[in-house]
């Protein structure tokens, strides 16, 4: 299985948060590099996901973009995690946790 | 929160699409180098680099695309640009879109104003609380023909019903209002203390009736109207507690109705209610007797109990007052009818007759319109393969077709809007009298629903008349369409159109058939003969000062029959007046009383309803020289038969017939009242019959028989009470209206506390009666008439379509030896064959249909062959005419030319 695998949708909203959140203020790019090289190269960002996804929180209000200027003095729309989308980071990590715990209880091993 | 908000930023996106492309562009052109510049940091050659970049970004094209959609709604955007679409393309075919646009605001537009009227009619609640449960109660009894209850019966259905929160009694009354101004008449009621409290309206200033107020002891007390209130106090809000004086009694007014109250059932159209007083606190005899029936009830049903219920109740408790009081209540009938159906009348097959008439006047423009486009389809053909050849599917095309034609319609709509509003108006001054208007109820115009209304209309012709063209466009072959090079050599036969085109002839016929049957049927009432003569008769309501204070005294109803005979005389002296009366009960006008009545020395009847009724009138001498009735034998009274001579009658060759048959009634002796009570009085004369209810009168009527009784013999008891006021009539020379100032003097100069009113002839009494029929026909006929020119369009249209279509054959067929004379047979058969199948189809229609109308018809069945023959012939003429003029252009085509054409 050396083939990357493609983002699963729904959980790109969360990473992409996530990202904003620990990284800041960041443009498509980095956002997709940032998730790459989070999961070690095994996920593969599709621009043709990131850019809709990144559409669709901008519009619910979870992040808000600004053109500026990258490292290397490119002009790039960065992207910003708002009030309201840490709030949502919050709640969907909470969430998220709780279903990957009951998920492992399942697949644990069982004991005796 | 957040789907509303991203459907709001999805809406903005659409609008805002084109400016923020750009923008996307050069973020994921962006993207794109620094996808590159890390390449070329990981050591490739900036060719290299650049490859890989690409290839691992994938399509950047579908990218922005899937951006785009999310950003707004794909199906908007595709709408919007369908929209510009048809707009430029409407915008280019100037004279197809107005015409269009015409037929369709004309169909729309008529459907829209009587949906107005049908909707504030019909449709609307009525202003009353829980409107529903809302229920007219009223007596059937046997010889009667007409409705109402008796005061004390309404007081057993009140105490014995179980399905009923509350009943409540009212009667209609004039009262005369006196005092602070000019003297008055006023129409108002008197009415129960449940009556408000049923109808749940509160009154907007104080209070309603209380119980102890509707007792005869209670205190007169009055509720006014809004519009009285602002007329004669200038919305005084310290009216409560001031005293109005009514008739001579002062009444403290302890409530003002709100603005939009109104009721209106069982009054003269031209009446408003404006006083209200308590009914229990009347001293009427009347209210005594079981068999006198002026009031009607109103009942609110209590919750979950239906109108069945309430139907079966009343009708125990009639079953239990005929056990109890046989010879008042024998056969009596209870009924019980929503409130609504009080209110409207019989306007409710009229109504609908005209929304059917309208709906098909739609139909036909929609036939109109969809030719239209099939013949631009055609020309449209090409347009169309190329679109379809540069990708778009079937569905794409027909919804751009539906589109155009959806927008087509709207325009269509929004003139017809307009056009409402005039008709609207139009219809409101032009509508009969007997359509009630119900303040805010029946104020029928442009509204939210009937823009609603008006939109769905839209819809709905859009998709009925854009369906066919763009099924048709849709379906024809790409090939077929890129190949051919413009017109074939033998135009294809298009059944579509044939069908369309004889649809609209045979709704034409339909509604022709209607308009004509109406005609017939208002002509032959015209002819009828009322059994007076109503030219140049002046009838006005007169209300004396000289009114019964209760209980009623001898001296009032002396002064009363002093003061009529004295105004009489004041009268037939003004020039110009031929000769004047006093009556009650005139025809036509809306009054009714009768009066069981006996032939003296008969055996009784078995049972009470065995008893005729007969139409009672209680004028003064000159009644029937005023009305030109004739005098058939005998005399008629004169100023000798009075309270002190011995009582007598005139009958009408009617009640001679039915009650004297093949005997001489003169001399003969009838009791007045029944044959148990009843005055026996002598009949000196027999009159000619009258119609009384209108011209159509003996076709309904269930009492027919009519007697004269004097007036001034009518008791003091009657007199003091309903004497003080009367309709005076004047025969004049010459146009009476031009006497109404020296009538109103007349009155005046013995008394100015008198009140005179309602100044309207005879003859407007009989128009009145008339006037639904009379609209439903005009509107009827106005339909038929643009429903016969679209028709004529769409046989034009079609016929000269196809004219166009087989030029090259014609000329061919010429070419070849056919002459002028073929090809005008060839052409005009086409056409004559479509106006035929037309024709035919709606004949068959109209023998269906027309019989829906009959209750609006008189002397003239719906299928009358006379009616449906003449207008067959007259739509063969109109379509055979519209087939002519394209025909003879066909017959002109110069071979030579023809086969050039291309």
């Amino acid at each position: 299985m050396g083939e990357k695998k493609d983002v699963w949708q729904g959980t790109l909203a969360l990473m992409v948060l996530k990202t904003l959140d620990v990284l800041g203020p960041q443009h498509g790019y980095g956002i997709a590099r940032r998730i790459e090289q989070i999961s070690e190269n095994l996920l593969a960002v599709n621009q043709g996901t990131l850019y809709p996804v990144l559409i669709k929180l901008e519009q619910e209000g979870s992040i808000s973009s600004n053109w500026g200027t990258s490292d290397n003095n490119r002009r790039a729309k960065f992207y910003t995690l708002t009030k309201s989308g840490r709030k949502q980071l919050q709640a969907e990590s909470r969430h998220w946790r709780q279903t990957t715990e009951i998920i492992d209880r399942f697949f644990a091993p069982e004991k005796a | 929160m957040k789907p509303l908000r991203r459907i709001w930023c999805r809406l903005l996106g659409t609008f805002r699409g084109l400016l923020r492309e750009d923008d996307l562009a050069s973020e994921i052109d962006g993207h794109l180098r620094l996808m590159i510049e890390n390449n070329e940091r990981l050591g490739m050659t900036p060719v290299e680099a650049r490859r890989a970049a690409v290839l691992q970004f994938g399509n950047a094209g579908a990218t922005e695309e899937t951006c785009r959609d999310q950003r707004g709604f794909p199906q908007l955007d595709a709408f919007l640009q369908d929209m510009r679409y048809a707009g430029r393309t409407l915008a280019k075919a100037p004279g197809f879109t107005a015409a269009a646009v015409a037929v369709l605001a004309l169909g729309i537009g008529a459907n829209s104003a009587i949906f107005s009227v049908v909707d504030a009619l019909l449709l609307r609640p009525l202003p009353y609380g829980q409107p529903d449960r809302l229920m007219f109660l009223h007596q059937k009894r046997p010889a009667v023909p007409f409705y109402g209850v008796s005061w004390l019966d309404y007081l057993d259905w009140r105490k014995q019903n179980r399905s009923f929160e509350d009943i409540a009694a009212f009667s209609l009354g004039t009262f005369n209002l006196t005092g602070s101004g000019d003297s008055e008449r006023l129409w108002g009621r008197r009415a129960s203390a449940s009556f408000f409290p049923v109808l749940r309206v509160t009154p907007a200033l104080g209070r309603s009736f209380l119980a102890f107020e509707d007792s005869p002891a209670g205190p007169p007390v009055a509720v006014i109207a809004d519009s009285l209130w602002r007329r004669r106090f200038a919305a005084d809000p310290d009216i409560l507690d001031r005293t109005i004086t009514l008739d001579g009694t002062d009444y403290r007014v302890i409530g003002v109705l709100p603005a939009n109250f109104q009721f209106p059932v069982v009054k003269p159209p031209a009446a408003t209610d404006e006083v209200f007083v308590p009914l229990g606190q009347w001293n009427s005899p009347f209210k005594q007797e079981r068999t006198i029936t002026f009031m009607f009830a109103v009942g609110r049903l209590k919750p979950g109990k239906r109108l069945a219920d309430g139907q079966t109740d009343l009708s125990r408790i009639e079953r239990l007052l005929a056990a109890e009081y046989p010879k008042s209540n024998g056969g009596n009938e209870a009924e019980v009818i929503p409130f609504r159906d009080a209110v409207i009348g019989n306007v409710r097959p009229a109504l609908y007759l005209l929304l059917g008439a309208v709906a098909f006047v739609l139909l036909i423009a929609c036939a109109n319109v969809a030719n239209l486009l099939l013949t631009r389809a055609t020309t449209r053909r090409h347009e169309i393969a190329m679109r379809t050849a540069l990708g778009a599917d079937r569905i794409r095309i027909m919804r751009q077709l539906l589109t155009e034609s959806l927008l087509l319609s709207f325009i269509g709509g929004g003139t017809g809007l307009a056009l409402a509003a005039l008709g609207t108006n139009l219809l409101y001054r032009s509508a009969p009298v007997e359509i009630p208007r119900l303040g805010t109820v029946g104020d029928f115009g442009i509204d939210g629903r009937v823009l609603l209304f008006t939109l769905a209309a839209s819809i709905f012709s859009g998709i009925v008349f854009g369906l066919a063209p763009a099924l048709q466009s849709a379906a024809y072959g790409i090939r077929r369409a890129l190949g051919e090079s413009g017109r074939g050599l033998i135009g294809g036969h298009n059944w579509l159109r044939d069908i369309l085109v004889a649809g609209e002839i045979a709704m034409a016929l339909v509604l022709l058939a209607g308009g004509a049957l109406m005609i017939r049927s208002v002509r032959n009432l015209n002819q009828i003969n009322p059994g007076f003569d109503a030219h140049n008769v002046l009838t006005f309501q007169v209300g004396l000062s000289e009114v019964g204070k209760s209980p009623a005294t001898t001296a009032t109803a002396a002064a009363i029959r002093l003061a009529w005979p004295r105004l009489l005389d004041r009268i037939t002296r003004i020039p110009g007046v031929e000769s004047a009366a006093v009556a009650s009960n005139l025809p036509m006008a809306g009054d009714n009383v009768s009066m069981p009545v006996w032939v003296s020395g008969r055996p009784a009847p078995r049972s009470p309803h065995d008893v005729p009724q007969a139409m009672t009138y209680t004028p003064t001498p000159d009644y029937l020289r005023v009305m030109r009735i004739p005098l058939l034998r005998g005399r008629f009274f004169t100023e000798h038969d009075n309270a002190a001579s011995p009582p007598v009658v005139v009958i009408d060759d009617e009640m001679a017939r039915s009650m004297f048959p093949g005997e001489d009634p003169l001399g003969k002796r009838v009791l007045l009242g029944g044959p148990d009570a009843g005055v026996s009085v002598l009949i000196v004369g027999v009159a000619g019959h009258v119609k009384h209810a209108g011209l159509d009168d003996d076709l309904t009527s269930k009492s027919r028989a009519q007697m004269y009784f004097p007036f001034a013999q009518t008791p003091d008891s009657f007199l003091s009470i309903t004497g003080s006021s009367a309709t005076v009539i004047v025969r004049t020379r010459s146009s009476p209206f031009s006497l109404i100032n020296q009538l109103r003097g007349a009155v005046f100069s013995d008394d100015r506390d008198r009140t005179v009113s309602n100044f309207e002839t005879m003859d407007q009494f009989i128009d009145a009666t008339m006037t639904q029929r009379r609209f439903t026909m005009l509107l009827l006929s106005v339909f038929a008439a643009v429903a016969l020119l679209l028709a004529a369009v769409g046989v034009y249209g079609v016929v000269s379509y196809t004219v166009s279509q087989r030029t090259r054959e014609i000329g061919i067929r010429m070419a070849l030896g056919a002459r002028r004379n073929d090809v005008l047979k060839l052409i005009v058969g086409r056409g004559a064959v479509l106006a035929m199948a037309g024709v035919a189809a709606g004949l068959a229609l109209a023998l269906v249909v027309t019989r829906a109308m009959s209750s609006l018809l008189f002397g003239v069945a719906p299928t009358d062959p006379l009616a449906l023959g003449t207008v067959a012939i007259l739509l063969m003429l109109v379509a055979l005419t519209a087939n002519c003029l394209p025909a003879r252009r066909a017959s002109r085509v110069d071979p030579v030319i023809a086969l050039r054409f291309e």
